[in-house]
């Protein structure tokens, strides 16, 4: 990996120092409560607000609980295409997403790392098709993602946050994209999970074969699956199964978000007339 | 994946086809276009596999490395993928023009190998906690013709099951640092892998209401969408993706439909592997170039 000799070097790699914790299936206490107190199919409450980035042509913070995405949108320019065969008559979103250093347990690099450039991928190919390309032709818009804390469900949180920074950045899109993950092993299923479910599931316990971590990009209006990105083991059925239960869930995430974006509309309209008001 | 440019007249004509369930060269939706497979060719690696699927051809190298294992996991070994798009694929790949696509097709490959019943990392491992292997697994793509991430899939399983790692012994520790010894090739004291439950991946292209399996580069050009699903060869799904800017339509059956056919596809796919695999290894072909 190349190195950026500009910037003042932390240590190649980092190490928690405090024992790793023991990934077995006592997430799940009495009850069938998770260590946080959610229920299995219960999603962390979500916080979400547009315009937070005043320099950005739009942009959108969310919070799941220790989850912290924070995104922007930049205006859209011509993509830097070297000869005539390489411009397109569609548009493209152009996603860079980042965990910052501090976000994880681990310190990260400054510089993107190989989960960051397939999470950018990941974003690029969930938004796209949310998106109405063939409005900007051989424009790119600019999205970029900063994860300011994470702790699971981070890529799903994006897609939410970026969906919402692109409508307050007034792109033209078909609708709101929102991401959504579960991560399951054995028979529990996680909704929304945190980082240590999404470790223990990627991972598997002892004795279970079906485990493993999924996140879903929504474009509910539609009806239409933009993204499916899965990493585990499970059988078709179950799935599949698992897919259309999650879609029931994206509507009433996707109600949230437009209901926010509809506030955001409404008080920028009212400052706009109280602005002319004082003229 | 790599674009190439075709006309309006050539889409409808290809689409037409695919209604009636004909494709351009005479395959229905759901076959396979004739797989070439050689194994062992690249000398100085631990492993090789080379797949030619029609017009995609991707040459896999495998090389072991003794590392440090990773210390939340003592007991196991690591596993590193890399994609070389060449430039002689296709003038696209010049410069940093493969960058997006390597990145993309070496993170689905390590997702689909992520889970331990795809493959057992503890294999791996030299000495708990101190020693480990690292297989580094590069996949050089020398032509692009469709269906790229299903043929790199076959070849690292088939060079995952050409490769064999030398034994090592502990001859000595020297303030804290271990001396190994390894086995040389000539004393035959080398082990196979456990590459058995490798999974193969499988694109699936949508093309109206059908979907390709093994879409050729022309047919990848006129797909609203593709899913590539990792399948194992005890019907389990190890991986998905949803590449480019395409989306599916969520409904229950459309997705039941899908993934039952990639699972399908991908038990299919792994057996005749497995059996080309195992056909390989009985018989020592003799020496031949890449090319031939």
């Amino acid at each position: 990996m190349p190195v950026d000799h500009r910037r003042i070097q932390g240590p190649e790699c980092s190490e928690d120092y405090r024992k790793p914790k023991t990934l077995d299936a006592a997430l799940l206490k009495k009850g069938s409560r998770r260590a946080d107190g959610r229920k299995c199919g219960e999603q962390r409450k979500i916080f979400l607000k547009p315009g937070v980035v005043s320099q950005a042509k739009g942009s959108a913070y969310i919070e799941l609980d220790h989850t912290k995405v924070i995104c922007s949108v930049f205006d859209p320019r011509e993509k830097a295409s070297r000869n005539l065969e390489q411009q397109t008559v569609r548009g493209e979103i152009f996603c860079e997403f980042k965990f910052a250093s501090f976000s994880g347990v681990q310190r990260r690099s400054h510089q993107q790392e190989a989960d960051d450039k397939e999470y950018s991928l990941l974003l690029k190919n969930a938004l796209e098709p949310a998106v109405c390309l063939h409005e900007f032709p051989n424009f790119q818009v600019d999205v970029q993602v900063l994860v300011l804390q994470d702790d699971g469900s981070s890529l799903a949180a994006a897609i939410t946050c970026a969906g919402l920074a692109l409508a307050d950045a007034a792109v033209p899109m078909y609708d709101l994209p929102v991401g959504l993950s579960k991560a399951f092993s054995g028979d529990t299923e996680f909704f929304d999970p945190t980082g240590a479910e999404e470790r223990m599931c990627l991972r598997g316990v002892d004795g279970e074969s079906d485990h493993g971590v999924f996140t879903i990009g929504f474009l509910p209006t539609f009806n239409q699956v933009s993204q499916l990105f899965h990493s585990g083991h499970i059988s078709s059925d179950r799935f599949g199964k698992m897919i259309s239960e999650v879609g029931t869930l994206a509507a009433e995430v996707h109600k949230a978000v437009q209901a926010i974006l509809l506030s955001a509309v409404k008080s920028s309209i009212d400052s706009s007339d109280n602005s002319k008001l004082l003229l | 994946m790599a674009d190439i440019l075709l006309s309006e007249a050539e889409k409808t004509f290809i689409l037409h086809g695919v209604r009636d369930n004909v494709r351009n060269d005479g395959r229905s939706c759901s076959e396979f276009r004739p797989i070439e497979l050689e194994l062992g060719l690249v000398e100085n690696a631990n492993g090789s596999a080379r797949v030619r699927l029609a017009n995609t051809d991707v040459l896999v190298a495998v090389k072991c490395e003794i590392d440090n294992p990773p210390s939340n996991f003592p007991d196991e070994g690591k596993l590193d993928f890399f994609v070389d798009c060449s430039a002689n694929a296709t003038p696209q790949f010049e410069g940093k023009g493969g960058e997006q696509l390597a990145v993309e097709l070496a993170a689905l490959m390590s997702r689909a190998y992520q889970t331990r019943e795809s493959f057992n990392l503890s294999t791996l491992s030299i000495i708990k906690g101190m020693k480990c292997w690292k297989l580094c697994i590069d996949v050089l793509i020398l032509e692009c013709g469709g269906s790229l991430i299903d043929a790199i899939s076959m070849g690292t399983k088939a060079a995952l099951a050409d490769t064999k790692i030398p034994k090592v012994s502990v001859i000595g520790s020297d303030e804290g640092t271990l001396e190994l010894e390894l086995a040389d090739e000539a004393d035959g004291r080398e082990e196979p892998l456990d590459w058995h439950h490798a999974p193969c991946l499988v694109t699936l292209n949508k093309l109206e209401d059908s979907l390709l399996v093994d879409a050729s580069a022309e047919e990848e050009a006129c797909c609203a969408a593709a899913l590539i699903v990792g399948v194992s060869p005890n019907k389990k799904i190890t991986t998905t993706s949803i590449p480019g800017h395409g989306s599916f339509l969520a409904d229950s059956k459309i997705f039941a439909r899908a993934l039952n056919l990639a699972v399908d596809v991908g038990v299919k796919l792994n057996t005749a592997l497995e059996a080309a695999i195992k056909k390989h290894q009985t018989l020592k072909p003799p020496p031949r170039g890449f090319l031939d």
